[in-house]
């Protein structure tokens, strides 16, 4: 079967799906859903009344501000919690920072394993929780940014948003993605980890006294894990292995339905844009330069991953199938299915992986390094498409500029304050990236870090920020960054300054561009609209697409260039001989 | 040393949530 089979069918599926779940998700957000009783009562409850931009970030704050708190103590109180039957101890304070940062920012970037590190109380009242809330409240600020565009008085009310997202939108979602997956065999129980005797004694090797040891086969709730995982773009396994594990992502069916439930909701958004602001041509816009661009980084890495052999193993008996670089690769998938994840998880910021990254051709491993850089390929539900407009906003800017035209999107004005709030969106996202990389690549703290050397070394420095920034959360792996229970013995002191520096960029990368475009939306939905006379420029048109996809590009991804080059493009390159 | 790490690490990630509302009222004034 031809690799492209697979992309094609997760792309296609994907696309006809958004349609009625985009028309879906904006009758909820506007609040045309008229729920039973009980449900409206609890509504008023939360609902304090519409917001201004500025009351809408404060209390998006403020709800995360609580949540940090929420997850430090969930997660130092580990060893003493209920729902703990494999007696998991104490976290080390930097894994508690990094996994709280971690869940809190919807990053999921695992410093841990879950199966060995997480009880269950953990892995429910904390991740569980978290992937929930987290996911909605990128949604929410799509939300309040789209009223802001669409010149409403007011940006909504951020709790009764974030109500109405989680109960239903996710749980819903949810709740059909646990029953599907464990009709496939994931597991679902409170039962501890097995102890499964070999068939062959000793297999698993013999302990102090000579007699042979047993096999721990982890297990858990993770149906109730895995379905907002990806519906939130969440991406934070079960088990360290993520979705390659087989109680994770069993067969190909479900890697399937996995990779159209990551793709389905950041690819609704964009209808649901559309929706909200009655202007569809808008949306098919932003929606054939999101798709154009997801196009291009699967093609890419399918290309240089599933249709090139591992550089190391070209030529020899193993590569005469033609079967592409299998290395890290989950073959009940298929070939291509270890490619196209790569670029599904990192399009739409979700982190969950099916293979091992690390493993990647070394060109391949550039997409889903492009798709963290982008941030905007869809992105993660909500703050992919509020990354986009800021780009459109300054694409707007630009293309004003250069045809002597006053720059405004949606018949407001686009002038120099709105300007400066769209860069410092913008910018955080390199300079989060690119100064601690080159600083850990300068110091110890990198290079002791790195399990291999040269430009393999530093792209593994590079993903991991990246990664965090983005808050993506999947890793290239091979870093030394796991220091898991507090008594672990020796102690991994190297540890620490990948837990505490990804940490900060999480959040610093989470909310500096959640609160500008805020800003930037209020900004605009304050000013008067312009009427659309022929001196406009039209912003709902395959030209205008054009300069938004030349903005993202230039903008974007040209920063990152150098360091590309320095990774990626240098391995693939071999060694310099000079 | 859990006395000397878990609060520090605790105020650390305050401090940052702090550093958003300052960022916040920022944005008011730009």
């Amino acid at each position: 079967m031809s690799v492209w089979f697979l992309p094609l069918l997760i792309v296609g599926t994907t696309i006809l799906l958004s349609i009625p779940v985009g028309f879906y998700l904006a009758w909820i957000v506007d609040g045309r859903y008229r729920a039973p009783g009980w449900l409206r009562w609890l509504e008023r409850r939360l609902d304090t009344g519409v917001q201004n931009w500025k009351q809408y970030a404060l209390s998006l704050l403020l709800f995360n501000t609580l949540m940090f708190v929420f997850g430090f103590f969930v997660l130092a109180a580990q060893s003493s919690a209920p729902l703990n039957p494999d007696e998991k101890g104490m976290l080390a304070p930097t894994t508690i920072f990094n996994t709280v940062s971690s869940f809190l920012t919807n990053t999921n970037l695992q410093h841990y394993y879950g199966e060995v590190h997480l009880s269950y109380w953990s892995q429910i009242a904390f991740i569980v929780w978290n992937m929930f809330v987290s996911a909605a409240v990128g949604f929410c600020v799509l939300a309040a940014m789209t009223r802001g565009l669409r010149g409403d008085e007011h940006m909504g009310n951020y709790y009764l948003d974030m109500w109405r997202v989680v109960v239903y939108v996710f749980l819903p979602a949810s709740l059909f993605g646990g029953v599907i997956l464990m009709a496939a065999g994931v597991p679902m129980t409170f039962d501890k980890a097995i102890e499964a005797s070999m068939l062959e004694p000793g297999a698993m090797g013999k302990d102090d006294k000579g007699d042979p040891k047993s096999q721990l086969i982890a297990r858990g709730p993770v149906a109730a894990v895995l379905p907002i995982k990806h519906f939130g773009t969440n991406g934070g396994g079960f088990f360290g292995a993520n979705s390659a594990h087989p109680y994770e992502n069993p067969n190909a069916w479900t890697n399937y339905f996995e990779s159209v439930s990551i793709l389905i909701f950041p690819f609704s958004l964009v209808v649901m844009f559309g929706r909200l602001l009655g202007q569809m041509r808008q949306a098919a816009v932003i929606y054939g330069v999101m798709l154009s661009l997801f196009v291009a980084m699967i093609v890419w890495a399918v290309h240089f991953d599933t249709q090139q052999p591992n550089p190391a193993l070209a030529g020899l008996p193993v590569d005469a199938m033609d079967m592409g670089n299998l290395e890290g690769k989950e073959l009940r998938f298929g070939t291509s299915a270890g490619a196209t994840f790569s670029a599904v998880t990192t399009a739409v910021t979700c982190g969950s992986v099916n293979c091992m990254h690390d493993s990647l051709n070394p060109l391949a491993g550039l997409t889903p390094l492009t798709g963290m850089w982008l941030n905007c390929v869809f992105g993660g539900k909500g703050v992919g498409l509020v990354n986009l407009l800021v780009y459109l906003i300054v694409g707007v800017f630009l293309a004003g500029l250069m045809v002597g035209r006053t720059p405004e999107y949606l018949g407001k004005k686009v002038e120099a304050r709105e300007m400066k709030l769209a860069m410092l969106a913008l910018l955080i996202h390199p300079i989060l990236i690119l100064g601690p990389t080159g600083l850990f690549a300068a110091l110890s703290w990198g290079t002791e870090a790195t399990s291999n050397p040269g430009p393999h070394g530093f792209s593994q420095i590079l993903y991991e920020f990246s990664s965090a920034s983005a808050n993506n959360g999947s890793g290239f792996e091979g870093l030394s960054d796991t220091w898991g229970f507090n008594d672990a013995k020796p102690e991994p002191y190297n540890t620490r300054p990948w837990d505490i520096a990804t940490g900060l960029v999480m959040l610093l990368g989470r909310f500096i561009p959640i609160v500008a475009p805020l800003a930037l939306a209020g900004s605009l939905a304050a000013k008067k609209r312009t009427p659309f006379t022929s001196g406009t420029l039209r912003t709902d048109t395959l030209t205008f697409g054009f300069v938004l996809l030349g903005t993202i590009l230039l903008v974007g991804a040209l920063l990152f260039m150098p360091a590309a080059v320095l990774g990626p493009v240098a391995e693939h390159l071999g060694p310099i001989p000079f | 040393d859990l006395i000397v790490w878990l609060p520090s690490l605790f105020l650390l990630g305050l401090g940052v949530m702090a550093l958003m509302f300052l960022f916040l009222s920022c944005c008011e004034k730009v």
